[in-house]
């Protein structure tokens, strides 16, 4: 069972590196989870799996992710694009990683696109993405109301 | 000299074809321009110089075309800068114009193709019209150069005519208003036909009377040695005065500017504050994006696990209703939790069960899950709340760094430059003292070359009337004697008519200047236009008495535009003179006032009075300035008399956003355009209706 999760080599040096050298995120398990939110965002919602990963970087340890409590994300995304709790099975961790790293790597390429191809300030760029991001959003999902209906069965 | 209309084609820092329209003689007769800094404020007064007279205050004379427009141009092209000034004088309408053509070369550099000379076309009242024969004759009889100081002028040049070392130029200037020109022909003439007479005496003379003459030879040349001498030294005492001057200028700058220096220092302080806030604030929202930014993109990632387990208990498969666990615990053990052992029987059936427990084998996933998502779904909630306050922050700290900076851009273009520390102001001290003893030395030399003078005129004076009795009685030697006498006497009549003259025309200015500045600056001070042509601000001392004082630059301001009222009044009464235009090189008549910057370092009291008083004083003003030296107490001073507006929009190298609009009559107006793909500056006028 694998127990890293690795960026695309080429984006790793070109994007997240300087992601960090910008003072924009603090560490590169910050930057995938970034990269692959924007991925899920921009690829997942169509139930797209973003591309075919070519060589891969250096890994980072999922022990991180739990560290900072992000790897529940890294399940909800699986969970979402699948559309099944079975995407939580051990024998999927795999293939839940898989599509994390896909959807950072759609990710990685728009934040370079965003941060480092405008004019603007790579900060300021990525802010005003987030601001634009944010304001599309619009309350709860149609259906998903009634959410508290769970909380009170486990 | 009334304006009509400007026209710049690509002159330096204007860029394109500009032009101004002047307000007219009347009830608002006033122009006002604005620009920023770098503008091209003193470009545009340079533009009227260049174009009446040639001058231009440059060293590479490439610089005299816009930038922006040589880069327009290819290669082998041609670029042509041009001023156009039409004016109204002498009951005529003058059209001068200057203009040269360039072609650009390889390399960036420019190859002038045509000299730009002076063309002047002259309308009469009847629309009849014709070009000058000697445009630069006619334009010296409109507005001598010597004048134009008075007329075209920086605010900063104003204190320099207010202070000792000017004297020159004020002399010049109201010598010019004299026409001295033809005296001072007719004396330099007299003189020299008294040295052909007296050539005549010594080529005739004998005995004695030849031995006396060349003594006399002698000391005439002496004499002539001695007063080159003294002009030299006389012109390097001026120069010294002139250089002390600016040095007690740059001093008492130093006192004067102490405040905004210690404001500038408070604002350089509270920027560099602001700076760090803005800075500690970006970091915040990097550390907010980098910490928790994902979740604006999550949508409903956060969402949909929810969803699935809540359908996964409406379809009954959460909660599990028996544990799969439970059931393996079972099969290990071959033992039914009452003891009874389980056969095979019961064994498959629980296997069945077993293999269709669904979600029940997950149910401690789907619950860490949920706690997980529930979590990252507050975290999304406090990262939008804070990243709304931290870029309200940030962008609140944002204006007040721009608020603060300009600020300090409006202190600095007050104190223009003169930034004093007290290391400077030592060293100007010194420098003080050091031209100071180098001016008693020479003003020392002055004295004694002086007195050698006088010494020798004397002794010529005494040997003259010694070879007026050796001189032998014949008719040719009296004829001479009678004739050289008649022409000395001629000639020193025509120089006290002269200084007659001139001490008239001293004392009327004075006259002038004082009711100028009771008109104009309406503050308690005895101002004077004194006999050796200074210009004196005196104060009350503590007895009451009259005391002349080290005035501030804004009274040496106040002080330099009264006198020039004081010169504009008598050129129009030199053209309502009965003599107007009759063998005079000046013609006198109406003048405009344009200025650049000039009530910037007035106080309020000054900023109030002056403009008003000007404004009644001067048939038409144009008044170039920033906006910082415009707003305020000038603008209320001059807004009622204001005919046209314009504004120098100046476009230079920057980012979105950079851009600055100021309020001008009422109307947002651009002030500053930040260009993205430029690399270099540029100004266009603009007016405002």
């Amino acid at each position: 069972m694998r127990d890293r999760i690795r960026p695309p080599a080429e984006l790793e040096t070109s994007v997240l590196d300087r992601l960090k050298a910008d003072g924009i995120i603090e560490t590169k398990q910050k930057g995938m989870m970034l990269a692959a939110a924007i991925g899920y965002h921009l690829e997942g919602q169509h139930g797209r799996r973003g591309l075919e990963l070519d060589k891969l970087g250096e890994g980072i340890r999922l022990e991180y992710f739990q560290r900072v409590r992000d790897d529940a994300f890294i399940d909800a995304l699986a969970v979402s694009l699948e559309q099944d709790l079975h995407a939580l099975e051990d024998d999927s961790t795999d293939s839940r990683l898989t599509t994390f790293e896909q959807l950072a790597h759609v990710g990685l390429m728009e934040l370079k696109r965003v941060c480092y191809d405008g004019q603007a300030k790579p900060l300021d760029a990525l802010l005003d993405l987030i601001e634009r991001t944010i304001s599309s959003q619009t309350g709860p999902l149609p259906g998903l109301e009634g959410l508290g209906v769970l909380e009170s069965l486990i | 000299m009334i304006l009509r209309k400007l026209e710049i084609t690509n002159f330096r820092q204007i860029y394109g074809t500009n032009q101004i329209e002047f307000a007219p003689v009347g009830d608002r007769n006033v122009t006002v321009v604005l620009g920023t800094n770098g503008s091209g404020k003193t470009t545009l007064l340079s533009a009227f110089m260049w174009c009446l007279y040639g001058t231009v205050d440059l060293q590479n004379k490439d610089e005299l075309i816009s930038h922006r427009a040589v880069q327009d141009t290819p290669v082998g092209g041609t670029v042509e800068v041009s001023v156009t000034l039409i004016f109204d004088a002498t009951g005529h309408t003058y059209h001068a114009s200057r203009s040269v053509c360039m072609r650009r070369l390889d390399g960036g550099s420019l190859e002038r193709l045509t000299e730009g000379k002076l063309e002047l076309m002259i309308m009469g009242a009847d629309g009849r019209s014709a070009m000058a024969n000697e445009p630069a004759t006619l334009v010296e009889r409109l507005l001598p150069e010597s004048l134009s100081r008075f007329f075209f002028f920086r605010g900063e040049d104003m204190e320099q005519l207010a202070r000792q070392g000017s004297q020159e130029h004020l002399k010049k200037g109201t010598e010019t208003f004299l026409d001295f020109t033809v005296i001072d022909r007719s004396i330099k003439h007299l003189g020299q036909v008294s040295d052909r007479i007296e050539r005549e005496i010594r080529s005739i003379a004998k005995g004695d009377a030849k031995d006396l003459s060349e003594r006399m030879g002698q000391l005439t040349e002496e004499i002539d040695d001695l007063e080159a001498r003294h002009e030299h030294a006389a012109s390097e005492v001026a120069a010294l005065v002139a250089q002390g001057d600016m040095l007690d200028a740059e001093l008492a700058a130093s006192d004067e500017v102490r405040p905004l220096l210690e404001d500038k220092a408070r604002l350089k302080q509270k920027l560099q504050d602001q700076e760090e806030r803005a800075r500690e604030l970006r970091r915040q929202l990097a550390a907010l994006v980098s910490s928790d930014g994902y979740l604006a993109f999550a949508g409903d990632t956060l969402d949909r696990p929810l969803m699935l387990a809540e359908q996964a208990v409406q379809k009954g498969e959460l909660p599990a209703k028996i544990k799969p666990k439970f059931v393996d615990d079972l099969l290990d053990k071959g033992a039914c939790i009452c003891g009874r052992p389980i056969d095979d029987q019961a064994s498959g059936a629980l296997r069945v069960y077993r293999s269709h427990t669904g979600l029940a084998g997950l149910e401690e996933q789907i619950f860490t899950l949920r706690n997980g998502v529930n979590l990252l779904r507050d975290r999304r909630e406090r990262f939008v709340d804070l990243l709304h306050s931290a870029r309200t922050d940030y962008s609140v700290a944002l204006t007040d760094i721009q608020r603060t900076a300009d600020e300090l851009s409006r202190i600095d273009s007050e104190l223009k430059g003169r930034d004093f520390g007290l290391e400077a102001i030592r060293a100007l001290q010194a420098k003080v003292r050091a031209k100071s003893n180098e001016l008693v030395e020479a003003r020392v030399l002055l004295e004694r070359l002086e007195a050698s003078t006088a010494e020798r005129r004397e002794r010529l004076k005494e040997l003259e009337d010694e070879r007026k009795k050796k001189l032998g009685e014949s008719a040719q030697e009296q004829a001479l004697t009678a004739r050289k006498a008649a022409v000395v006497a001629a000639q020193r009549a025509v120089v006290r008519l002269r200084n007659d003259w001139a001490a008239l025309v001293q004392r009327y200015l004075d006259m002038k200047l004082k009711q100028t500045w009771d008109r104009i600056a309406q503050l308690e001070r005895l101002v004077e236009f004194t006999p050796d042509l200074h210009l004196v601000i005196k104060e009350r001392g503590g007895d009451g008495d009259w005391i002349a004082s080290a005035p501030s630059q804004a009274n040496q301001r106040a002080l330099a535009l009264s006198f020039i009222g004081a010169l504009i009044d008598l050129a129009r009464e030199v053209a309502e003179s009965p003599t107007a235009g009759v063998a005079s090189v000046f013609a006198g008549g109406e003048y405009c006032l344009v200025m650049d910057a000039p009530f910037a370092t007035m106080d309020t009291f000054f900023k109030t009075r002056i403009p008003r008083g000007l404004v009644s004083l001067v048939p038409q003003i144009i008044v170039i300035n920033s906006n910082d030296q415009w707003e305020g107490e000038v603008a209320s001073a001059l807004e009622d008399r204001v005919g046209k507006r314009y504004v120098l929009e100046l476009h230079k190298p920057g980012r979105e956003g950079e851009d600055r609009t100021v309020q001008f009559g009422g109307r947002s107006v651009d002030y500053e355009v930040a260009e993205r793909y430029s690399g270099t500056d540029w100004s266009i006028i603009r007016e405002v209706a």
